[in-house]
């Protein structure tokens, strides 16, 4: 019997040494050490024959010869893993096929362009609101400074609703609203869609985006409406961009300013995108004009405050290149996927 | 405005190169959008035309004798536009014009003269035309044929009063002061730091009675009438360096009266008008409001029917003229007249420019009466025009005048640290003087000063307007920078969070962002109706739109996505996913759908419901297998839930709800607690055929307003400890049974056990009954305590088997 036990050992180390796959070595293990009708098992069977003396030393033996089995066959399998290992580390693949992405989507440029305006307004303490398109004469003229029959009213050709509503021609009309709506101080940017009767032509739309930043508080003054409006552009254009504050007029600030920021095309020196001034428009901006701040609660004796308008596509147009203001209505899978 | 340069001169005396004058209006408020530089050939002198005789050797040539001065020239030429006696500009031997030939790259082609023999006989010159000096407007051929005082032998430029360039220069609305000449020049004057020169005029008044009087019918129309009659004047030749600056500031040349009321406006900023003094009728003009149906034929000879109230002038016979806004023919100046009569007017603001918006006729007149011109105006441009038309050999009457004198000037109180406290700067009062003392505000005292106003600056009326013209004298670059953050804001920013953290998922999930023109017409409602479902029927419509394209606001953000969808799968090769975010509109109180819920994000206190909405659409080619499930919708249907649990995890329940866009067969709201706060389907049939979309287009629809603005502060749940165990099972049920009713019924039976239902497949046909379904569960069964035995598994598999049997008659499919 021990005999029968040594041969079987001899003969399986023999076959493991020469075994190099999987499929062979479990064929091996389940023929030797299978619990049903497994060799091992076989053998172990005829212990319940011999006499009791025996019983132990064959016992002893059949583990013994488990035990050595199954060392040769964790060998054989540890050979096998280095020889796949090996094999493995020797094939090169081809990583420059393109990356698969099964799914392309994104966010709209004017998105991603008023994200970088919020990140930069949020940066000085600025807090988002947002407001309604359709607006009423108040908030959108009114109320700030703009009364009926005022010729600037003319700089906003305005749509209007039959219940003499309006779409609102700027997002100033937010600025009384914010101001109404919150204590003091006041620091809020307001973005959204406005509207204007203007023909669709590659730098018109009769609807476009607007930001409007408003920052009211005591001993709020021109200065920090200059600091801020350098930094934006900078944050906005490049480190190397300078702005140049220009007087102009809008009802609702005094004294109030063109913000114009130096062409990057030219830097500043003049060319066709500037229209040879060295100079490319940001939008209007100015301190809060008094009757502003009384037409919402406040004592303009006390406070003051900037506001600045930035138009959203213009912003884009002039960071991404793109010189007709339709492309972005336009929404051709192609623009599209270029700034997702 | 257009202006040229040697216009300006005339009241600023400068050597400045226009680059620097343009500079200078720019900083100070008066941006200038372009400079025309006018080329000033050289060599060009005003030559006397002595004699003219026909060329002996050319039927179109004549050959003349010209005197210019230091010697008389012998010149032909092929022109026939003037006579013996005439003034005309010679380019001499040696200048460089331009030649007549239409540039083809927008560079001029030039032509340098000498001497040469046309035709077997010499022409040492060359008369020469408006485009070959490069003037400004539109002339004919001809040559220039100049004034009779001009010098012979003078140069050219000098005799024409002319040169350099024209700026185009926008000047505010809130300054019509600087809609002349006069204004902008003591602005580049300040800026310049050169010295300014008011004109001084004579009265220039006769003393003959006009034999028309002038009065003011409404006070609330006009506020001064000035009015005076010329004779031995007709509508005859202008000065020709008078045309030339009016062509240079884009006014046509129509004859010396029109030209003069023009140059009269340009230069001073305030309008005039002439009649033809034998045509007003009853010895009088008065300004007052028409009359119910009155009627004027207008200087266009449009036939107009006035509103009753619109500011005219009249005389005893009815308008003659629309008051500051447009003439009237019956008492128009012409080619006969030779007796005019000119009213200098002030009219009231709103009245023209409602009644200019009321007829369409935004003259340039209108548009500086609107702005409340000063009263003073009124004499000084009656005072320039009479001076023009007395040169001309006009012989003037006395003036007749009714309304409003001009009243004391007014004053501004300013305090010196209020200038430094809004503008963060640190001047002395006597910087502030004396900065704005060069455009006229003379100032009195130190703290605070005192400022005068003149009459020109209508728009100075409080402190604060008198700080801007401190900061815009001494210059906005000069101002500090200061910087400071704002102090936190507790404004709530929901409504933006919400939608960045939605914008996000559903890019994350493929979904190309778009954004589409909130306005529709009938492009938008007809490409929807070519399905033949119906558009939405209540819409908020436009009072006054300027095309067809803004007629209406959207009533959903579908049909514009619908439109870009067309494009986007006409070149996919694959599955196009697309969403927006915006506003929809619909008049309050008649919404064709449920009004949405309440919400912070919702408007309606203008009269309209408008509301953020979020809308998705997803194509895909067809699938080659048909399937029991549409598992596309599913996949649609997960991207929106995934973005539905990035603001809530409350449970979520499905209820098929038909849209009338929607396949009646696969489309639902999805719940949570009372509210849907989203839609999803697949697009109708129609609807997708009409936008040449694919069978399998589906939509989606959020109610921002119903769900949180916000992700919540999640808590965390310990992880389970001991290990679990799922089983399979499909079930046989009755069609009107869903996937939703089944997964509810275990999780109520399988008690504590059941961890999760999950219902993966579907199947109808030949392995079930007609008329039934089986669908497929995975149930997850958990012990919180100690690992599940068989035994636990099976038990609850038992009860949960059995509320299936009970409730849906479920049978297992083996």
């Amino acid at each position: 019997m021990s005999d029968q036990l040594a041969e079987l050992e001899a003969a399986v180390l023999e076959r493991a040494a020469k075994i190099t796959t999987r499929a062979d070595l479990e064929m091996l293990r389940t023929e030797v050490l299978g619990r049903k009708g497994g060799a091992l098992s076989r053998a172990m069977s005829g212990l319940a024959k011999l006499p009791p003396a025996e019983k132990a030393e064959y016992g002893r033996r059949v583990n013994e010869t488990k035990r050595a089995i199954e060392a040769a066959l964790d060998a054989a399998l540890a050979r096998i893993e280095k020889t796949e290992i090996q094999g493995d580390l020797a094939r090169t693949y081809d990583t420059t096929f393109p990356g698969n992405t099964p799914r392309s989507g994104g966010l709209h440029v004017l998105r991603q362009t008023l994200d970088d305006v919020v990140d930069f307004f949020r940066s000085r303490g600025f807090a988002v609101v947002l407001g309604p398109e359709v607006e009423t004469e108040y908030y959108a003229f009114e109320a700030v400074n703009i009364p009926a029959d005022h010729p600037a009213r003319d700089n906003m050709d305005t749509f209007y609703l039959p219940n003499g509503s309006l779409l609102r021609p700027h997002t100033s009309s937010m600025q009384v609203r914010a101001l109404k709506s919150n204590p003091p101080p006041i620091a809020i940017l307001a973005p959204g869609r406005v509207y204007r009767r203007d023909a669709l032509d590659a730098s018109h739309s009769f609807m476009f985006h607007q930001i409007e930043g408003l920052h009211v508080d005591r001993g709020v003054n021109f200065g920090h409406l200059k600091g801020f409006a350098a930094d934006l552009c900078r944050h906005l254009f490049g480190a190397d961009r300078r702005t140049r504050f220009r007087p102009s007029y809008f009802q609702f600030t005094e004294p109030s300013a063109e913000v114009d920021v130096s062409c990057g095309v030219c830097a500043g020196r003049g060319c066709q995108t500037c229209k040879g001034t060295g100079w490319l428009e940001m939008g209007g901006s100015g301190m809060v004009h008094p009757n502003v701040l009384r037409a919402s609660g406040y004592d303009p004796e006390g406070f003051s405050g900037w506001a600045f308008g930035l138009g959203t596509d213009r912003i884009a147009m002039l960071r991404h290149d793109i010189h007709d203001i339709r492309t972005f209505f336009e929404n051709d899978p192609r623009f599209l996927e270029q700034f997702a | 405005m257009h202006v040229s340069i040697s216009w300006l001169r005339d009241f600023v005396t400068t050597d400045a190169p226009p680059a620097r004058i343009a500079d200078v209006l720019t900083a100070r408020g008066f941006t200038v959008d372009g400079i025309d530089e006018q080329p000033m050939p050289e060599h060009i002198v005003v030559g006397k035309i002595l004699s003219l005789s026909r060329h002996p050797n050319a039927d179109r040539l004549q050959v003349s004798e010209v005197d210019i001065g230091s010697e008389k020239l012998q010149i032909v030429t092929g022109a026939t536009n003037f006579a013996v006696g005439d003034f005309v500009p010679i380019a001499k031997i040696g200048a460089v014009v331009f030649s007549r030939e239409p540039s083809a790259d927008g560079v001029r082609k030039t032509l340098a003269i000498g001497a040469s023999t046309l035709r077997g006989v010499a022409s040492n010159g060359m008369m020469c035309s408006a485009s070959e000096l490069a003037l400004p407007g539109e002339y004919d051929d001809g040559i220039v044929i100049l004034d009779s005082d001009a010098v012979v032998g003078s140069e050219f430029w000098k005799s024409v009063r002319f040169g350099d360039a024209v700026l185009d220069v926008d000047v505010p609305s809130n300054r019509p002061d600087c809609l002349s000449v006069i204004g902008l020049a003591r602005e580049a004057a300040a800026g310049l730091g050169a010295p300014f020169a008011a004109p001084k005029l004579d009265a220039f008044e006769g003393s003959g009675d006009p034999g028309i009087n002038v009065e003011i019918g409404d006070a609330t129309i006009c506020r001064r009438l000035e009015g005076q009659r010329f004779s031995g004047v007709g509508n005859g030749r202008t000065p020709f360096w008078m045309s030339l600056r009016l062509k240079a500031s884009r006014v046509r040349s129509l004859g010396l009266l029109v030209d003069i009321s023009n140059f009269v406006q340009l230069e001073t900023g305030q309008p005039l008008h002439f009649y033809d003094a034998s045509k007003i009728g009853g010895g009088r003009i008065v300004a007052r409001g028409a009359k119910s149906g009155e009627i004027i034929v207008t200087l266009d000879g449009v036939e107009r029917v006035l509103a009753a109230g619109t500011p005219v002038i009249a005389d005893g016979d009815g308008p003659v003229g629309i008051a500051g806004i447009f003439g009237g023919q019956r008492a128009a100046v012409d080619e006969s007249t030779t007796e005019v009569f000119l009213e200098s007017p002030n009219f009231v603001g709103a009245p023209i420019r409602r009644a200019a918006l009321a007829l369409g006729l935004r003259t340039e007149g209108a548009s500086r009466h609107e702005k409340n011109l000063p009263l003073e105006l009124v004499d000084l441009g009656r005072r320039r025009a009479a001076q023009l038309l007395v040169a001309a050999g006009a012989k003037p009457s006395a003036v007749v005048s009714a309304g409003e004198s001009a009243g004391p000037a007014r004053s501004i109180k300013v305090r010196p640290e209020r200038v430094n406290r809004l503008l963060g700067w640190s001047l002395l009062a006597k910087e502030m003087c004396d900065s704005i003392a060069p455009i006229g505000l003379s100032t009195e005292g130190s703290d605070p000063f005192v400022v005068s106003i003149p009459y020109w600056r209508t728009d100075l009326n409080e402190e604060v307007d008198i700080i801007e013209e401190v900061a815009r004298s001494i210059g906005f670059d000069k101002i500090p920078e200061w910087r400071v953050a704002a102090s936190p804001q507790s404004v709530n920013e929901g409504l933006f969070v919400q939608d960045s953290v939605l914008a996000r998922s559903f890019a994350a999930s493929g979904y190309a962002e778009c954004v589409t023109i909130a306005l529709g017409g009938s492009k938008m409602k007809s490409a929807w109706e070519r399905s033949g479902l119906p558009f939405w029927a209540k819409l908020v419509e436009v009072v006054n739109p300027l095309s067809d394209d803004q007629r209406f606001l959207r009533p959903s953000l579908l049909p514009g996505l619908l439109t870009v969808a067309t494009r986007a799968w006409e070149r996919a090769d694959g599955a196009v996913r697309l969403f927006e975010i915006g506003h929809v509109f619909r008049p309050l109180a008649s919404s064709d759908e449920p009004k949405p819920g309440v919400s912070s994000g919702a408007f309606d206190e203008n009269g309209v419901l408008e509301w953020p909405s979020l809308c998705g659409l997803a194509m895909y080619p067809p699938l080659s297998a048909e399937e029991s499930l549409d598992r596309r919708l599913l996949e649609v249907k997960g991207d929106v839930v995934r973005a539905i649990e990035t603001l809530t995890r409350e449970p979520l329940a499905t209820a098929p709800a038909p849209r009338f866009y929607f396949h009646p067969g696969a489309a639902a709201d999805l719940i949570v607690g009372d509210h849907t706060v989203a839609k999803f389907g697949r697009v109708h049939p129609l609807l997708a055929r009409a936008y040449d979309l694919p069978a399998d287009t589906y939509a989606f629809m959020l109610y921002l307003e119903n769900l949180p603005q916000r992700r919540p502060v999640r808590t965390f749940e310990p992880l389970p400890r001991f290990p679990g165990t799922t089983r399979d099972i499909a079930v046989v049920v009755a069609e009107n049974v869903s996937a939703q009713d089944l997964t509810d019924a275990c999780r109520a039976n399988g008690g504590e056990l059941c961890e999760s239902v999950r219902a993966f497949d579907e199947y109808r046909g030949p392995q079930v009954e007609g008329g039934k379904k089986s669908i497929a569960l995975k149930i997850a069964l958990r012990r919180k305590d100690a690992t599940i035995t068989d035994a636990d598994a099976d038990a609850a598999m038992e009860r949960i088997l059995a509320g299936l049997r009970d409730r849906f008659a479920a049978t297992l499919r083996t």
